[in-house]
């Protein structure tokens, strides 16, 4: 059983250096265009997370399908959805939040850009 | 179905690495998608093994008659998601086999081709999501039909219905992912009084995500995947591939992705072998698939 051992310590590595991947708000460089709007979404760190976040998002009314892909873009290093608004058009963040938990992942707090640039915290939590 | 004292103590010992490890753990790829409420995916899957490498005990024998036996299993697999608590999967095999076995001190060959057991899972999933680290607990009931034919002097089943249940972790940062699953299967006493006995294994990836590009939602995924089985001797009717025994794979794991089409490729060789009495080798194993969410 060394093999199991062996992996198990592998694994032990593994979660340590995950662990500094925790996010740190503070860092947040908020920087948004107009009609947009930022959220900070834990737990979306692959593909297929990304691929179902942005199929559930651009599926809301309000989206802008033109921008982005599919009018959204996901970082995963950073746990970032940034999502592009219609011009004109009002946002609606519980929409956004009930389309990113259905996608299984917890939206933590948001940063909406209007049409004039002006930046609005929402911190609703899950 | 008492387990010996050996069975036992291996079982024990795998339980006891799984919960060592379960604090630490991550997932693969069906597992991991699709999460969203109402998706749903299908994965195409070709796997080979076999060996013409006679065994007894732990140890390779001399092989006169030139006994071998060769794999080649085809699944179509699909998954749907009611929540992201809940799933259910299917697993439907297509089977190509062939042999060469000892009848009476003479090597006959043997062959056989059709549609195996047909498997179907309902994961249960407890996720949690914490910055960038997302892990789940998974805890799976299982049931093989015997839709495989189970005639014939090589059948691809055994002909019985069997349970099994799975207990899993799995864990993924940005980088990193390691999935520990423990799972037994109860196979039961199929046609003709075949009784292939039953399975425990326990399945370790650890996986290292070295590119993604969030512009276009592509990259490269690669993991080590590590199995160990332990399988109960079948009885001396069963004329299927099971020969009971222990054994350790490890190899390396390939994955390519493009947003929801995932390629996939594997190679697992064999770290430890234990054949119940005289036996063939499981061989080396090569699988590759493509899978595809919506």
């Amino acid at each position: 059983m060394k093999l199991l051992q062996i992996i198990s310590i592998i694994a032990s590595i593994i979660f340590y250096s995950a662990s500094s991947y925790a996010i740190n708000t503070n860092e947040y460089n908020i920087s948004l265009n107009p009609n947009e709007v930022l959220l900070e979404v834990h737990g979306i760190v692959c593909s297929f997370c990304s691929f179902g976040v942005q199929k559930k998002l651009s599926k809301l009314p309000f989206v802008d399908l033109s921008k982005y892909k599919k009018g959204s873009h996901i970082e995963i290093e950073k746990q970032r959805v940034t999502i592009a608004i219609k011009p004109n058009e009002q946002v609606n963040i519980k929409l956004i939040y009930d389309s990113i938990i259905s996608g299984g992942y917890d939206p933590k707090q948001a940063w909406i850009s209007d049409s004039s640039g002006k930046i609005t915290h929402y911190d609703g939590g899950k | 179905m008492i387990p010996n004292k050996k069975t036992l103590i291996f079982a024990i010992s795998l339980i006891s690495n799984f919960f060592y490890s379960l604090s630490y753990a991550h997932q693969p790829v069906m597992d991991m998608a699709p999460r969203w409420e109402e998706g749903y995916g299908f994965q195409l899957r070709q796997e080979s093994f076999g060996s013409d490498k006679l065994m007894n005990g732990n140890s390779k024998t001399s092989n006169p008659l030139g006994l071998k036996r060769y794999v080649n299993i085809t699944w179509l697999e699909g998954v749907y998601t009611f929540k992201p608590s809940t799933r259910i999967t299917f697993k439907m095999p297509y089977v190509n086999q062939s042999r060469t076995k000892n009848v009476n001190a003479q090597a006959v060959k043997q062959k056989n081709s059709g549609v195996g057991d047909l498997i179907f899972g309902v994961p249960l999933k407890y996720y949690r999501n914490n910055g960038a680290i997302t892990d789940n607990f998974s805890f799976t009931p299982s049931i093989r039909i015997p839709t495989g034919s189970s005639s014939g002097d090589f059948p691809i089943s055994d002909g019985s219905l069997d349970l099994g249940l799975s207990f899993s972790h799995s864990l993924e940062t940005p980088k990193y992912y390691t999935l520990v699953d423990l799972f037994y299967w109860i196979n039961n006493e199929g046609k003709y009084g075949m009784h292939e006995g039953n399975e425990l294994g326990l399945d370790v990836n650890l996986g290292y995500h070295p590119y993604h590009n969030n512009d276009n939602n592509t990259g490269i995924f690669m993991m080590l995947d590590i199995s160990a089985r332990h399988n109960e001797k079948p009885n001396s009717v069963t004329l299927t591939t099971a020969s009971g025994g222990k054994r350790i794979q490890t190899g390396p794991v390939l994955m390519l992705y493009k947003d929801n089409i995932m390629l996939r490729a594997e190679y697992k060789f064999l770290a430890y072998e234990k054949i119940n009495a005289v036996g063939l080798s499981r061989g080396n194993e090569f699988s590759a698939a493509i899978g595809i969410t919506f």
